[in-house]
């Protein structure tokens, strides 16, 4: 199979609905002109006549992907982007062996660019880089530690005050906090201090919400204030939870995991300016579970190398802790292959939630995690999924109405994130094929 | 009181003036911390403990204490499994025109592309994809037009999927009038009276509409039985339900419904209305013939000064509508009209469609022109019907009142009638246009595509309405003469948006009836 994008994979690149039903109106082929794909790389171009005389030259760069169109459009890609890619995807796009010239100039300038970027970066660090470096590393450490201080007095402070206070002063107790924490640069607690802000102004039963997540923030200050105690795997996760991640160069280094990945489900969310992608996958071999997150600025498109209902077999390099679950792809050695039904292995409700217990024992601060699992979805208040006598409900606002109806009252796989606060529906698999849920849409 | 419990009250006012003391045989907390007095940490660190114990046990024991994600063993009972349906789904890129339809913006243009859709596909024997029908059942609560396609091509599962939230599918239940045929009372069994009893209003509707359905006078047996436990607003809701299966047996409960509040008896009255020889239509007629009176050919009219008790238990509303700059008397008397059997008129006209050319005193030409054409509407005399609601007293927008009412082989008649005739001087064609079938027969369309052959003396604006209503009614096979009378003269956009919207039907229906894509094809057992 060559690499040609599903119109799955076209649709995820869209930026918006809007832009998707445009496109649909400039896929005809009067419209198109010039157009091949190959050209010796994995390039797709195209010329589409729009209200003017000259038509829009379309450049793509398959592989990152990236776009160009002469067109004034803000959208990213643009409609003729988007129904460049969709011709190509049923195939009506003819490969060539040259491209065309304004494609092919497209493709001279960038690799010029990325280049030039990657010689900046790949230069040799010298000693005085390398030691300020380290003086650097030292002094965040430094910093993290009086934070995870600072907060440690701050939540028992307001175990001993009390903390039905905490429900009367609104966000602002929580965000000074926070700031306090954005200084000290651990970016993940200043994010779960936020998060317990949040919490706090959920509405009814939100002190016994709050007191959960106080609970379990305090065994993570505990546990960050003994780094050096804690087994490796352990004080990994709690580094991540602090926010101190290690770079993407450094995860990429390690040993990666081989199997044939099945991308199982996706789902975006929004924070502050940006959109988080996380696209959940389970190794066919290994069983594994992880996570691919991905981020950009809102209205932009996200990679789309991904997308659930197929698989990919790839090498997979996972973030350190105790329960490895973020991974970076690393390299390839398969096309993308759409998945022929349901995923490979699909749990009963409580399998599921014995392997979610095991997670939980790894990581107690995990807060998403992705089963796959035989049940029905149930309409209610709140909605919940059986399963093997086991009902469990979704969170909170939840109604997955197109997955009810795909599901029409019958067990079939059903793709959840479970999160503290209920479950997530990601998709259901049916004779009719997957159907992908509005909370998968973002 | 459990460990989480008394832990969270001394959080809740804090350990300063709570001391928190930990059991000592917790099953979670012992062995983690040591039983006894604690302070705020502590207390910290067993919630966290607990919290954690509590969301790893979720799916084995069902009992957590907090969160709102507790998993209960029991299997919650629901409406049970729809029927089957043996077709298959529409082939895949047809099904993706769908979702791409739904998914994009409302506007009349795409909702009319979507009822074109459901037409076509109607003509197969396939059924729509499943995860499409929350937005098709959507589109049948805005657009009566897509209701009889929506529930024909979602089959069962449709129905099922409705009756989880009949407030918001409440169209579903009543359906069964739309189009006859097709079996809704199944969502409710009606031989289960505490449906009835025990239910919302809401259910009350659903319960009655589904025994109307099957037999009228069981439901009215049922609600003349609760009649006194029924309230004025309930009674509001449940009386506009029977207005399919209305007969004369009616009369007598919905004299009854007068005497009720407002809402019930304004939807009591106009019920009655339907009824030929009703009472009330009667009382109203009496009303015409003592208002109006001829003083050699002028049509004297003596309005009543006060809203008096019989004018309003009619249902006669006192104050017009706020788009209305009319007087309440002359509302009143518009009203009236409206109601009254146009044989009320015989004493004064011949033809009652001829009255509005007659001076009238005071000038109650406009309520005239409204009455009347309401009440020919009525009566199913649709060409007087339309004839007075495009005279321009009444008007620029009640033509769209009128079209509202006619059913489709009437609309045919009249439409070719005001294309043919007065065509030229007569706006909003395009009502009446949309009431006919769609595909349109032969001499609607010649007379539409005659209608849009440039030439002078029309306003562009109508033309452009007709052109519109064309793209979902005029029939594939005229798309080469649209195509013809472009290429003609100049351009006119209205007739390359018309081509290019009959170019796009063509497309979808070669998408539905395309051969099933490979994995449709396997997915019949």
């Amino acid at each position: 199979m060559d690499g040609t994008w599903t119109s799955a994979q076209v649709e995820a690149v869209a930026p918006d609905a809007k832009s998707l039903a445009a496109a649909r109106k400039q896929v005809a082929g009067t419209k198109w002109s010039n157009d091949g794909f190959g050209g010796g790389s994995a390039l797709l171009w195209g010329e589409c006549a729009g209200s003017g005389k000259k038509p829009y030259q379309v450049c793509i760069d398959l592989d990152e992907p990236a776009y160009k169109c002469s067109c004034p459009s803000r959208k990213f890609p643009c409609k003729h982007a988007l129904a460049l890619l969709l011709r190509w995807s049923e195939g009506s796009v003819a490969e060539q062996a040259e491209a065309a010239q304004f494609a092919d100039e497209w493709r001279t300038a960038r690799a010029g660019r990325v280049a030039k970027k990657e010689a900046r970066e790949n230069a040799p660090q010298t000693e005085a880089q390398k030691a300020a470096a380290r003086r650097r590393a030292d002094e965040r450490a430094e910093r993290v530690a009086q934070g995870v201080a600072d907060l440690t007095r701050w939540l028992d402070d307001q175990a001993a005050g009390g903390i039905a206070a905490l429900g009367r002063s609104g966000y602002r107790a929580f965000d000074d906090v926070a700031a306090r924490l954005v200084d000290a640069q651990a970016p993940g607690l200043a994010a779960a201090v936020r998060r317990c802000g949040s919490v706090a102004a959920s509405g009814s039963g939100w002190e016994e919400r709050l007191l959960a997540e106080l609970g379990l923030l305090r065994l993570l200050v505990s546990a960050a204030g003994k780094l050096d105690e804690l087994p490796g795997p352990l004080a990994d996760t709690v580094r991540s939870r602090l926010g101190l991640a290690p770079s993407s160069d450094d995860v990429l280094a390690g040993t990666p995991v081989r199997d044939t990945w099945e991308v199982v489900g996706l789902r975006d969310t929004a924070e502050d300016r940006l959109t988080a992608r996380a696209v959940w996958l389970r190794g066919r071999d290994t069983g594994r579970p992880a996570l691919v997150l991905s981020f950009a600025a809102a209205g932009a498109a996200l990679p789309v190398d991904l997308v659930p209902g197929t698989a990919v077999d790839a090498d997979l390099c996972f973030y350190p802790g105790a329960l490895p679950l973020r991974a970076l792809a690393r390299e390839r050695h398969s096309p993308v292959m759409p998945l022929a039904g349901a995923p490979s292995s699909v749990m009963s409700l409580p399998d599921a939630f014995d392997e979610l217990a095991g997670a939980l024992g790894s990581d107690p601060w995990l807060d998403r995690y992705p089963l796959v699992v035989h049940g029905t979805l149930r309409a209610g208040s709140p909605w919940r999924l059986e399963g093997a006598g086991v009902s469990v409900p979704f969170v909170r606002d939840v109604r997955p109405w197109e997955l009810l109806a795909a599901g029409g009252g019958a067990e079939c796989p059903v793709v959840v994130e479970w999160t503290p606060q209920g479950l997530i529906p990601l998709a259901v698999h049916t004779a009719d094929g997957m159907v992908t849920g509005a909370e998968a849409r973002a | 009181m459990s460990t989480w419990n008394q832990i969270l009250s001394a959080a809740l006012v804090g350990t300063d003036r709570r001391p928190c003391v930990l059991p000592g045989e917790d099953p979670v907390l012992g062995g983690v911390l040591p039983p006894g007095p604690t302070d705020a940490a502590g207390l910290l660190h067993a919630a966290g403990s607990l919290t954690l114990a509590g969301r790893a046990s979720a799916g084995a024991s069902g009992t957590t204490h907090q969160e709102g994600t507790e998993v209960v063993m029991a299997v919650s009972g629901d409406a049970p499994p729809p029927e089957r349906d043996d077709r298959a789904a529409v082939p895949r890129p047809a099904s993706r025109r769908l979702a791409g339809l739904l998914s994009g913006s409302q506007s009349e243009e795409n909702q009319r592309l979507v009822v074109a859709w459901l037409r076509l596909a109607e003509e197969t024997d396939r059924r729509v994809p499943y995860d499409q029908l929350p937005a098709l059942l959507d589109l049948g609560t805005r657009r009566r037009d897509a209701r009889g396609p929506v529930l024909a091509l979602g089959g069962p599962r449709a129905r099922w999927l409705a009756a989880h939230d009949l407030q918001r599918w409440s169209w579903v239940v009543r359906a069964s009038g739309d189009r006859p045929g097709t079996p809704s009372s199944d969502l409710i069994d009606v031989s289960d009276r505490s449906v009835w009893d025990d239910g919302d209003v809401h259910a009350k509707v659903a319960c009655l509409a589904a025994l109307r359905a099957q037999d009228p006078a069981a439901g009215r047996a049922l609600l003349l039985e609760s009649w006194g436990e029924l309230r004025a607003t309930d009674l509001a809701m449940l009386v506009p339900v029977v207005r399919d299966t209305l007969e004369p047996a009616d009369e007598e409960w919905l004299e009854r419904a007068l005497d009720a509040g407002v809402r019930a008896r304004e939807a009591a009255a106009s019920l009655l209305l339907r009824l030929p020889g009703s009472g009330l239509v009667g009382r109203m007629g009496d009303r015409v013939r003592s208002w109006v009176s001829d003083a050699d050919g002028v049509l004297q009219v003596a309005l009543p000064h006060d809203l008096d008790a019989d004018l309003r238990r009619d249902g006669i509303v006192l104050k017009p509508p706020a788009s209305t700059r009319q007087g309440q008397r002359a509302w009143w008397f518009e009203q009236v009209v409206a109601a009254a059997p146009l044989d009320a008129w015989t004493g004064l006209a011949h033809d009652p469609a001829e009255l509005p050319d007659r001076k009238i005193v005071p000038d109650l030409g406009a309520e005239l022109c409204r009455g009347l054409a309401r009440a020919a509407a009525r009566e199913e005399d649709f060409v007087t019907a339309v004839r007075l609601g495009t005279d321009p007293r009444a008007g620029h927008d009640f033509l769209r009142e009128i079209a509202g009412t006619l059913d489709a082989e009437a609309a045919a008649v009249v439409a070719v009638a005001l294309l043919r005739s007065g065509g030229a001087r007569v706006a909003r064609i395009d009502l009446v246009l949309d009431a006919v079938a769609a595909p349109w027969p032969d001499d609607v369309s010649d007379a539409v595509l005659d209608y849009l052959t440039p030439s002078k003396g029309r306003r562009r604006r109508w033309v452009d309405d007709v052109a519109v209503a064309a793209r979902t009614g005029l029939p594939l096979s005229r798309l080469d003469r649209v195509r013809e009378i472009a290429d003609a003269g100049t351009s006119h956009p209205y007739l390359d948006e018309l081509a290019e919207h009959l170019e796009t039907i063509t497309a979808m229906r070669a998408e539905l009836h395309a051969e099933p894509h490979a994995t449709t094809a396997t997915s019949t057992p």
